[in-house]
């Protein structure tokens, strides 16, 4: 394949990967401060999408879905957290994923009752529905551009959240030990919900990136679950930058997979798990003991 | 009881982990300014009576007051916000963040919106973190945890401190700096409820000391009457 092919594999990968990320980095933070694995979250995604296909139904673009996805996702995901995951953190590990289990046919029931089941395509906004030109024989698409783009700027967004600010500080000390957080006075019930805020909120703006580029149908969040679990294991349970790494490397390897040997593609993403987990059982960048 | 001010009381308190019963009817009170010990062997009580105290441990029966509020219902967070600060046994530092971020995000004004401890005054009182600030809580030695420990909690401007074990494990020469340092803090006024190993530095530091035998109160007073009684010391501290 020529070397034009190989960059836009190599750039789709990146793409992908970034997607993974969004979903992923929820799942992730979540997991590490509340220690609810949280298998709705594929249905969030679905719900972000959704939310783009009907907001370009409605205006002709799917421009608006971004910041309504965001912040849509951040109300919606403090009134989940405050509504019904609240109650399930001191829980069993099987009530938690009776609920999140629960969670997925609900949404999946309420997407046929207010949609329908059929597979809808959503065009890209407008402006962004052209080529730019790399070389004399390649040009790569525009939107898939500004979903590397949006992704990246989310990113470092999280990352300077967590990592440089008094409420990433109290996340991180949330995730380490709960009950200390509390000892020195903090409501832990507040750093809940922002967590699941900002997971949520991540998670439909994902699916609001990818509706355009993937169309939107039933059950369309649970392949993205799956692997953004893939995506988590191998960067190390909790860990953001365990997340960010995870998921770019499943992102080109899923994508070159697909592009270069086709009939093992499928099981490559999880060759690279197996052989991830033996030489470091706790993920990339998990904590190790 | 006239003249004291009650910071903390604690009133007939019972409390289980799972189905062995621990506090049997504790009450115990800490005045404002006070320095109390709370002295007995392992597994008598006093870590669970101090988790108890903080919401930690549920209160089976009694009753928890702190500064004049019923907090028995409380969260742990509104208990702290009520003054009362909690340095835990294995100090509970976070590991994961640098001793700035652990300072950081501890620091408030306190109930009266008294701000008498500052980032800076508290790296002042442990130079050896001002040193440190960077690091990891994890890479610091135990003295030092213990010392970011102390800080930690002074730094929440409380009424009240409770040190769980906040010698333990530690060479001589640290701990002697620890007890220095307590010292200092008593001296700014602030009430302290203390468990240690040492009865020795306990008796010398304290206005009082509490005795608890298998979640109960078996005797009550001033550092001077428990050290002149042999027989009482031998039976429940077995020194």
């Amino acid at each position: 394949m020529s070397l034009a092919g190989f960059l836009a594999q190599l750039l789709n990968g990146v793409q992908y990967g970034l997607l993974l990320f969004l979903i992923a980095s929820g799942l992730t933070l979540i997991f590490g401060v509340m220690g609810i694995i949280n298998l709705a979250h594929g249905s969030l995604f679905m719900v972000g999408a959704y939310v783009a296909f009907l907001v370009t139904r409605a205006v002709g673009s799917a421009w608006l879905a971004l910041p309504l996805a965001l912040l849509g996702g951040a109300a919606f995901g403090s009134l989940l957290e405050r509504g019904l995951f609240r109650h399930f953190y001191r829980r069993d590990h099987l009530d938690q994923v009776l609920l999140t289990f629960a969670l997925i046919l609900l949404f999946e029931e309420a997407r046929s009752i207010l949609v329908g089941n059929d597979f809808h395509s959503v065009a890209v906004p407008a402006i962004f529905d052209f080529s730019v030109p790399i070389t004399a024989g390649f040009s790569y698409s525009a939107y898939r551009f500004v979903v590397i783009g949006v992704c990246l700027a989310l990113a470092v967004a999280l990352f300077f959240w967590i990592e440089r600010t008094r409420m990433g500080a109290i996340i991180r000390a949330a995730a380490e030990k709960p009950e200390m957080v509390d000892v020195i006075g903090i409501d832990a019930r507040r750093v809940h919900m922002t967590v699941f805020a900002v997971g949520t909120a991540l998670a439909l703006t994902a699916g609001a990136l990818a509706a355009p580029l993937y169309s939107v149908y039933p059950g369309m969040g649970d392949g993205f679950l799956i692997i953004s679990f893939v995506v988590v294991v191998i960067g190390g349970l909790g860990s953001i930058s365990g997340a960010f790494w995870g998921a770019l490397l499943i992102g080109l390897v899923d994508t070159l997979g697909k592009a270069y040997v086709p009939a093992v593609a499928g099981l490559a993403i999880y060759v690279l798990m197996a052989a991830v987990l033996l030489w470091r059982p706790t993920g990339l960048f998990g904590q190790r003991g | 009881m006239t003249g004291h001010v009650e910071l903390l009381s604690a009133a007939d308190l019972h409390a289980s982990y799972g189905t062995s019963h621990i506090l049997r009817g504790v009450t115990i009170e800490v005045s404002r300014g006070e320095t109390v010990a709370l002295m007995g062997r392992n597994g008598m009580g006093k870590s669970t009576l101090i988790r108890t105290i903080m919401g930690l441990v549920p209160a089976a029966r009694g009753r928890v007051t702190l500064a004049g509020v019923d907090a028995t219902r409380l969260p742990t967070f509104a208990r702290s916000q009520l003054g009362i600060a909690y340095v835990p046994e294995g100090r509970g530092i976070f590991g994961t963040l640098s001793v700035a971020e652990n300072l950081d995000i501890a620091a408030r004004p306190g109930p009266d919106g008294e701000n008498a401890w500052t980032i800076n005054r508290v790296l002042e009182l442990f130079p050896r973190l001002a040193e440190r600030r960077t690091n990891r809580g994890d890479q610091l030695s135990g003295g030092e945890q213990q010392m970011l420990a102390i800080a930690r909690a002074l730094l929440t401007n409380p009424r009240l401190i409770i040190l769980d074990e906040a010698t333990e494990g530690l060479a001589p020469l640290i701990r002697e700096e620890i007890w220095s340092t307590i010292r200092l803090v008593r001296e700014t006024g602030l009430a302290a409820l203390i468990v240690d190993k040492s009865v020795s530095e306990l008796a010398r530091i304290s206005d009082r000391v509490v005795v608890l035998v298998k979640g109960e109160v078996v005797h009550e007073g001033p550092p001077a009457t428990l050290l002149a009684d042999q027989a009482l010391m031998h039976r429940h501290l077995g020194v």
